[in-house]
């Protein structure tokens, strides 16, 4: 059979193998997630506050706080075994809590960013000092999370050990495209939370995906060209699962991100004002660490740069990674470059 | 003679793609940056809200013509089911704590023994 024959028996070969798994890949149920061992050890309203179960024989003193993005949910860092940033920092010898937000239901819709910084966190950490029986607590947060805990660790800057940052926004005037679409000339923003509650997962899923619109089919297109590859298409559902499965945003948590974050860009001119307490980031004086990637298209650079030049630690660095906003925290990339980065910086800080 | 590589023509096909990919999310970023993407955005969304007002009105007519509760109707009674098992968590606690104090043990399911908070980091 001469070569260009042999090559398109070849490719009719792989066609018929991909329909074949193709049809599998319908049929077959959706990848589980989540699968490290834990336990719910707190919960208010649709929060839960998760301990995974320790799997080295010693573990260090500060245990580790993760404070999940509201949008979405926490499973990104427990996706499948050998793809999980928290089997991962188990492993390393960690002992690691996680604060996951549900889906908000109609009565709290008037979560603020008081009920978060002053209520659910310094809660949370409490329940991981009473559990684990010590002092300390170091503060990792991803995107929003990252917020959450930066305006947590400003309000209460002795209880944090240790402070992480994954790609989390400070000057949201940087974010030209989210800043350009809730532009306040157009943005009826009360309008919005007042006749919706909590905003719908669709919006803010549709907000993600118009950012990237040729994206998904992108994806489509490489999944049907790997779908005799168990390990790409295992891969590709769960982060699939992970990105449809967007959060609704609790209404006046909303309102105040676009009004006070992103119209007036208070975080970023540390004048934004909590529960009456002024959030000043020159107040963190832990040792911080952030994480950024160098193609992040949710929260470019620009926007997070500024955070460490913003916070009062000597003891403060970054690091810019190859990945994007999810490759950096969760897949092969995340396994290669953040997670060995971070235990490297965190197992020196957390004895 | 020597082997001139053969152009795999599948390679040149995800090439494509990703080049496809590439210039249309720059075209879209740049069409959806301008005021006119913004405005007409918005405007779709008063529109889309305004409708799900009036189908909203609608429907909570007519369940209640049907003599059937409405969304916002089950929602309360499930707030209301919350507020009783978050009472009921609260109480659970408050119980544990009180047998802790009086040298009780809890009859909670057991988390395990916790490995010693000994580990130290690798020498470099």
């Amino acid at each position: 059979m001469n070569p260009t024959a042999e090559r398109i028996q070849t490719e009719i070969d792989r066609a018929i193998q991909r329909s074949i798994k193709g049809l599998e890949y319908f049929a077959s149920p959706a990848a589980a997630v989540g699968p490290t061992p834990k336990d719910v050890i707190l919960q208010r309203g649709t929060m839960h506050l998760y301990h995974y179960r320790p799997v080295a024989d010693e573990i260090y003193r500060v245990p580790i706080l993760i404070v999940m993005a509201t949008s979405n949910r926490g499973y990104i860092l427990d996706l499948a075994p050998g793809q999980s940033f928290v089997a991962y920092l188990l492993q390393a010898g960690y002992d690691v809590y996680l604060i996951d937000w549900g889906p908000p239901s109609p009565s709290e819709r008037t979560l603020r960013f008081e009920d978060y910084t002053l209520r659910f966190i310094p809660e949370c950490a409490q329940r991981v000092r009473d559990d684990s029986g010590v002092d300390d607590v170091t503060v990792i947060g991803y995107c929003m999370g990252g917020v959450l805990s930066v305006i947590y660790a400003a309000l209460h800057p002795r209880d944090v050990t240790n402070l992480v940052c994954f790609t989390t926004p400070v000057d949201f005037s940087k974010m030209e495209l989210f800043a350009k679409w809730s532009d306040r000339r157009y943005f009826d923003v009360d309008r919005l939370v007042d006749a919706s509650g909590n905003v719908p997962s669709e919006l803010i899923f549709t907000s993600f995906e118009m950012l990237r619109p040729a994206t998904r089919l992108a994806g489509q297109v490489a999944l049907w060209e790997n779908i005799g590859d168990e390990a790409f298409v295992r891969s590709y559902r769960a982060f699939e699962r992970w990105s449809t499965d967007t959060l609704p945003l609790a209404g006046e948590y909303f309102r105040e991100t676009i009004k006070e974050l992103i119209w007036e860009n208070k975080l970023h001119r540390n004048e934004l004002v909590v529960g009456g307490c002024r959030v000043d980031l020159t107040a963190i004086e832990a040792p911080m660490l952030h994480a950024m990637a160098e193609h992040d298209h949710i929260v470019p650079y620009p926007a997070a740069k500024p955070l460490i030049e913003h916070v009062g630690s000597q003891d403060k660095s970054e690091i810019v990674l190859k990945g994007g906003h999810v490759s950096l925290v969760a897949g092969p990339n995340a396994i290669k470059r953040l997670w060995p980065a971070l235990d490297r910086w965190l197992g020196v800080r957390s004895t | 003679m020597a082997d001139t590589p053969q152009k795999d023509p599948f390679a040149v096909w995800r090439e494509l793609v990703a080049q496809w990919e590439k210039n249309v999310n720059s075209a879209a970023n740049t069409a959806m940056a301008s005021d006119e993407y913004s405005s007409s955005m918005h405007g779709a969304l008063g529109m889309t809200m305004k409708m799900q007002e009036t189908m909203r009105d609608l429907m909570a007519a007519y369940l209640a013509n049907a003599n059937l509760p409405s969304r916002s109707e089950v929602l309360a009674l499930a707030e209301r089911l919350g507020g009783i098992e978050a009472r009921l968590d609260a109480m659970t606690a408050l119980l544990e704590r009180i047998a802790e104090a009086g040298g009780t043990k809890p009859d909670a399911p057991s988390r395990g023994p916790r490995p010693p908070r000994t580990k130290a980091p690798p020498s470099a």
